[in-house]
């Protein structure tokens, strides 16, 4: 098999928006594939690129890394600090270490993939596509997701799908605390062969169970019963 | 914003680059907090031997608060930083008395810390202002932890720089990322007791209620714990004393940071970035999770 173009870029000293500027670039030509070194856990590498394009990242990344992409595919080798593949609309990102807070917020589509742990308020209000954790999560995991599907193989802390309108969230490990309005149901038939293969594709080893979560829809209409509360919030 | 973070290292011998690499940490996050850097660092302790900081912005005020620490006790060593003083004085006398006497040289003076093993240095700015007035780089002890405050609930000058202190109760020290929301309700509870506040600062208030929470028999891990619930606002904090580092975060992680743990030593920061500025390798990072307290034995 013949290499795949690559354009190397050496992060070291050079300016975020020259880094920013060559990927794009790189994207409009049509090369395939841009590999970067010596990321040093600098933030913003590799964001608002519009064009389908492979990022590889040789090291630990900072924050809101594979920002605001479109169509972007994107390997990071090492951990990623807050808000990694933020409001991607179609793409791949798969991070080979940990996820600080925030992993992948508002997405409207694609995949993102943490094989370690990732912190609190990942999938936050996740539109769209699909987020997978290998290890585990933190607090308030899938907060107002509105629909998409979460893969969390280990444990979850507190808070786990708190104020979810519609989609899944499938938990190997145990949960500290369900969020409110979120209620453990049946999959559906064919709907965990569909998970165990996704986790078979990125070789992430597929815990014993799964149990599939979903809002309870308690939170979806006004309920008159709550009014005294309402009164007193407001 | 503000921006927290620090080293310390393992081996309690020193002789290590702890100043130096601190200095980068907190380089890394001068954007979090322009207004003042400070930082705790672990001294050596010696029978009847006090490490005092004093702020005194006012003009000559620090020949004034040098020359009564003199006649309050001996003076052996001493930096006047232009706002701030340091000295390592011999005192036998009840600590009470000598904040006290110092506090009342003017309104500007203000004992910011008294300490056996912790001692606080702060100033105006950036860290190079600490570098400049006090040779941060050169510390080669155990522990740097620091802060830089962009300051919010009280005024930017010396006396509410952090890191702040409970000034009656040695080496007890906190650096404090966020606000404390019911911080006049816990003020006035904790003055109704008997405390004394030195600065306006909302964040003088954890120091205060771990002393509170200690004098009450609780440990102090159990304090810190207490501290998450009894907090209302969002805050981490670093708290030093002579024996342990801890970080505290509340119930929602609104406050980043990330440590960072070899065998050698745990460095910790608000930002990933200066974290690896500092210790200069690529350092994996975990951060502690919500209403969490990570505590670490010198």
């Amino acid at each position: 098999m013949a290499a795949v173009e690559t354009l190397t870029i050496d992060c070291e000293g050079k300016p975020t928006r020259a880094i920013n500027a060559a990927i794009r670039e790189a994207a409009d030509k049509g090369t395939p594939q841009v590999e970067l070194l010596n990321t040093q856990a600098r933030h913003n590498i590799g964001v608002s690129i519009l064009k389908p394009i492979h990022l590889i990242y040789r090291g630990h990344v900072g924050y809101y890394t594979v920002g605001l992409c479109d169509g972007v595919t994107a390997e990071i080798h090492g951990s990623c600090g807050w808000g990694v593949a933020d409001n991607l609309m179609a793409g791949e990102v798969v991070v080979h270490g940990n996820a600080a807070t925030a992993v992948a917020p508002s997405i409207r589509g694609g995949r993102v993939v943490i094989k370690g742990n990732a912190g609190p308020r990942a999938a936050v209000s996740l539109k769209k596509g699909e987020i997978v954790i290998g290890g585990n999560a933190g607090y308030m995991t899938g907060f107002m997701m509105q629909n998409g599907r979460l893969i969390i193989c280990g444990d979850s802390a507190a808070g786990l799908g708190d104020s979810m309108y519609q989609g899944t969230i499938f938990v190997g490990g145990k949960v500290t605390e369900l969020g409110s309005g979120v209620t453990a149901v049946d999959p559906e038939p064919g709907e965990m062969d569909d998970v165990l293969a996704t986790l078979e594709r990125f070789e992430i080893k597929a815990p014993k169970t799964l149990t599939k979560y979903q809002s309870d829809r308690s939170l979806w209409h006004f309920n008159k019963h709550d009014f005294a509360a309402w009164k007193d919030v407001l | 914003m503000c921006g927290v973070g620090g080293i310390f290292f393992r081996n309690p011998d020193g002789n290590v680059p702890s100043g130096e690499i601190a200095y980068r940490i907190l380089e890394g996050i001068y954007r979090r907090g322009p207004d003042s850097t400070g930082v705790a660092v672990l001294q050596p302790p010696e029978k009847d031997l006090l490490y005092i900081g004093v702020s005194c912005q006012g003009k000559g005020s620090g020949a004034h608060v040098l020359e009564k620490l003199d006649e309050l006790g001996r003076v052996r060593e001493a930096t006047d930083g232009e706002g701030y003083i340091r000295a390592a004085i011999t005192y036998t006398g009840d600590n009470t008395a000598l904040i006290e006497a110092i506090d009342a040289l003017g309104p500007d003076v203000r004992v910011s810390s008294v300490g056996r093993t912790v001692e606080v240095l702060k100033h105006m700015g950036g860290v190079e202002n600490l570098e400049k007035n006090f040779h941060l780089k050169n510390y080669r002890g155990q522990l740097v932890m620091g802060l830089t405050r962009f300051a919010t609930e009280s005024r930017i000058d010396f006396i509410n720089a952090q890191p702040l202190s409970a000034r009656l109760t040695s080496d007890l020290v906190i650096m404090h990322n966020g606000h404390i929301t019911n911080f006049h309700y816990l003020r006035y509870s904790y003055e109704q007791l008997g405390y004394t506040f030195g600065t306006a600062n909302d964040s003088e208030v954890i120091a205060i209620m771990l002393v509170d929470e200690m004098s009450k028999g609780l440990s102090f891990e159990e304090a810190l714990k207490k501290s998450t619930t009894l907090l209302d606002g969002c805050f981490t904090y670093i708290a030093v004393t002579d024996k342990c580092v801890a970080v505290v975060k509340d119930p929602y992680a609104a406050k980043p940071l990330v440590v960072g743990e070899t065998d050698e030593f745990v460095a910790m920061s608000s930002d990933c970035q200066s974290l690896r500025e500092g210790v200069q390798t690529d350092i994996d990072v975990w951060e502690p999770g919500a209403g969490e307290v990570a505590l670490w034995q010198l």
